[in-house]
């Protein structure tokens, strides 16, 4: 948080960050954070479709456990001492699930 | 403190903390003002219709339970006026509003209509009221195309529940200081006090209904299992949860079956229970289906239990009981809607959700009180746009909403689209206060002047209503008409709190920047 055109300096003990590196911060937030919520809403509705629970059922149930994961992660994303490990897995663990939903649903009947 | 939560909540988790608090908090506090405040007023929206509305202003419902045949029926093809009727519902009259209130989809538009529960159709009312302008700018901003006010709204909700866990992790002494109040200390030490107080307090309020407000549309705005499991068709999923039933038209004309006897059935289907709404699609087709939504009043759940039959032969088409876990969406839903007949809760909602302006509008106060300390004297372009923001959204929000009050009460019924000149009322008066904010900002905007409107107005509003009505109070109470009293003494109240503090405001010296330096705090 610095202010006006002052030079950055560091505030207890923690240096200001970039904007760049701010901006990766709350992309990771919004984006990797959604992505993530996106990923585990999936994955949970085709484990719980396979595990034989009706289609509305499975489709509420993991949509409900990903918006209480969201502001977390999203938050998280923030605490994460370095933000490629919070974007690596946000991004990442949303794409491998969502994939990994992908496969479970071809493999189902 | 115990040990654990101590290595739980380390310092530096603290501190990364602050950022996102800070600034979710003063990017996105006026759309967060706008959302709490219209949904509080929300909770009492079919007061302020009644209010808003004065021909509805009809007393109880005597005539005993509606005959759909007799009073509803034939009033459709009045209220469509000549044009082919596509569908139509009607909601049934309920204690809080004494009419129907009819919407007809015709072949060129859409049509609405209120009437008595026996069947005499109302004079246009000529607003939207409370029901369909205040609530919908609750939830969608009145941005319907895309549910791209969805979207909007529901990305500004998990802000919402981020900015609240990070407040509480920020405020880790929260047991310590939870009724901390320092009024007569400096004013950003009282600002932190009651936003920590607010935020506190009212927290599981907070957390319950930011969190089943963005469940209420989970599956628009968060649609991974619907794309699993339906291909991305939300309707599907919306058809399979809910237990519905559709069909084409089948483009032979054939008359309605009676009404009545599918209602007496669907009672017996909901073993008990009041039937709230009732719709026609396909009116007038061989295929015509009637569905008949369940009342909720009686329960949280907004289980509608709606009822499928066939239009032409009046059969039953289609009730299935929801599973578990859609039937705990229900719940999360209804949490949310507070439906259910119980006024106490509904006047905790309110005030719950009034709290929630308070810990906005204390935490953008708060930032700008601190960043006046960083800026000293001469405030940058940054600082005056989040104060105009902050002024615009709170007191120019109330400016707005009084404004369209007192429109309500002023137009003359004869204007043409005099529901759309309310609403443009309201957005002007919204825009003119907040310019008026950003130009008069200087060292502080102009809180005082807005308080001052905001009390003449809402004084207004309510001699107004006695002027146009011709319902004083006095007359209010001897004729048990609580809506339009609540509307009217919240008004009074309104305007006495706004004068109060817009005399204060007015009195109020300036703060030295020195003392303002000296201060300390633990933010």
């Amino acid at each position: 948080m610095t202010t006006g055109g002052q030079p950055r300096q560091p505030v207890n003990g923690r240096t200001v960050p970039s904007r760049c590196h701010t901006a990766a911060r709350v992309t990771a937030a919004v984006f990797g954070a959604y992505g993530f919520a996106w990923g585990l809403a999936s994955f949970g509705a085709e484990l719980g479709a396979l595990a034989g629970m009706a289609p509305a059922e499975a489709v509420t149930t993991s949509s409900l456990l990903a918006l209480l994961v969201l502001p977390v992660v999203a938050l998280w994303a923030f605490a994460v001492p370095r933000v490629v490990v919070g974007w690596a897995v946000l991004g990442g663990g949303g794409v491998l699930l969502t994939v990994a939903a992908r496969l479970a649903g071809v493999a189902a009947p | 403190m115990t040990k654990e939560r101590r290595k739980l909540i380390t310092s530096a988790l603290r501190a990364a903390m602050l950022w996102p608090h800070t600034w979710t908090g003063v990017a996105l506090g006026g759309l967060l003002m706008l959302i709490f405040f219209m949904g509080s007023l929300a909770v009492f929206a079919s007061e302020i219709d009644r209010w808003m509305m004065p021909a509805t202003r009809i007393g109880a419902v005597e005539t005993g339970p509606v005959s759909l045949d007799r009073a509803a029926v034939p009033l459709v093809e009045a209220i469509a006026a000549g044009r082919a009727v596509r569908d139509w519902y009607v909601q049934l009259p309920n204690e809080r509003r004494p009419v129907m209130a009819f919407r007809v989809r015709t072949d060129s538009g859409n049509a609405a209509g209120m009437a008595t529960a026996d069947g005499r159709l109302l004079a246009p009312v000529g607003t939207l009221g409370a029901g369909s302008f205040f609530y919908p700018l609750h939830y969608s901003l009145l941005l319907k195309a895309g549910f791209v006010g969805y979207w909007i709204v529901c990305f500004v909700s998990v802000a919402m529940l981020a900015g609240l866990i990070s407040g509480v992790i920020i405020h880790a002494r929260i047991f310590k200081d939870f009724f901390t109040f320092r009024s007569w200390g400096q004013i950003r030490r009282s600002l932190l006090d009651l936003h920590n107080l607010a935020g506190v307090l009212i927290l599981p309020f907070h957390l319950m209904i930011t969190f089943t407000g963005i469940v209420i549309i989970l599956p628009i705005v968060l649609p991974a299992g619907v794309h699993a499991l339906y291909d991305g068709d939300v309707q599907r999923f919306y058809d399979d949860a809910l237990g519905n039933y559709s069909r084409p038209r089948s483009g032979i004309s054939a008359p309605l079956a009676p009404l009545d006897p599918m209602v007496a059935e669907a009672r017996r289907l909901w073993g008990g229970g009041e039937p709230a709404v009732v719709f026609v699609y396909n009116a007038g087709d061989a295929a015509s289906v009637v569905r008949i939504n369940r009342d909720t009043g009686d329960r949280i759940s907004l289980d509608i239990q709606p009822v499928f039959f066939d239009g032409t032969s009046g059969a039953l088409l289609n009730y299935r009981r929801p599973g578990p876990m859609v039937a705990t969406h229900h719940v999360l839903s209804g949490l949310h809607f507070a439906a259910f007949e119980h006024w106490p809760l509904r006047w905790l909602y309110f005030l719950s959700g009034l709290a929630g302006c308070v810990l906005i509008g204390t935490g953008m106060l708060y930032w700008m009180e601190k960043r006046r300390v960083a800026h000293g004297r001469k405030p940058g372009i940054g600082w005056g746009s989040v104060a105009a923001l902050a002024c615009g959204s709170t007191t120019g929000l109330l400016i707005a909403t009084l404004s369209m009050l007192a429109a309500n009460r002023l137009l003359p019924a004869g204007v043409p689209s005099r529901e759309l000149a309310e609403v443009g009322v309201f957005f002007l008066a919204w825009i003119g206060s907040a310019i008026q904010a950003a130009v008069r900002t200087r060292s502080d905007p102009p809180w005082s002047a807005h308080c001052a409107a905001v009390a003449l107005l809402a004084g207004s509003c309510a001699v107004l209503n006695w002027i146009t009505t011709g319902e004083h109070p006095l007359r209010a109470v001897a004729l048990a008409d609580w809506p339009v009293l609540g509307v009217d003494v919240a008004l009074a109240l309104t305007a006495l709190a706004a004068w109060h503090v817009s005399r204060r405001l007015a009195c109020r010296q300036t703060p030295d920047l020195s003392t303002l330096m000296k201060v300390t705090d633990h933010g």
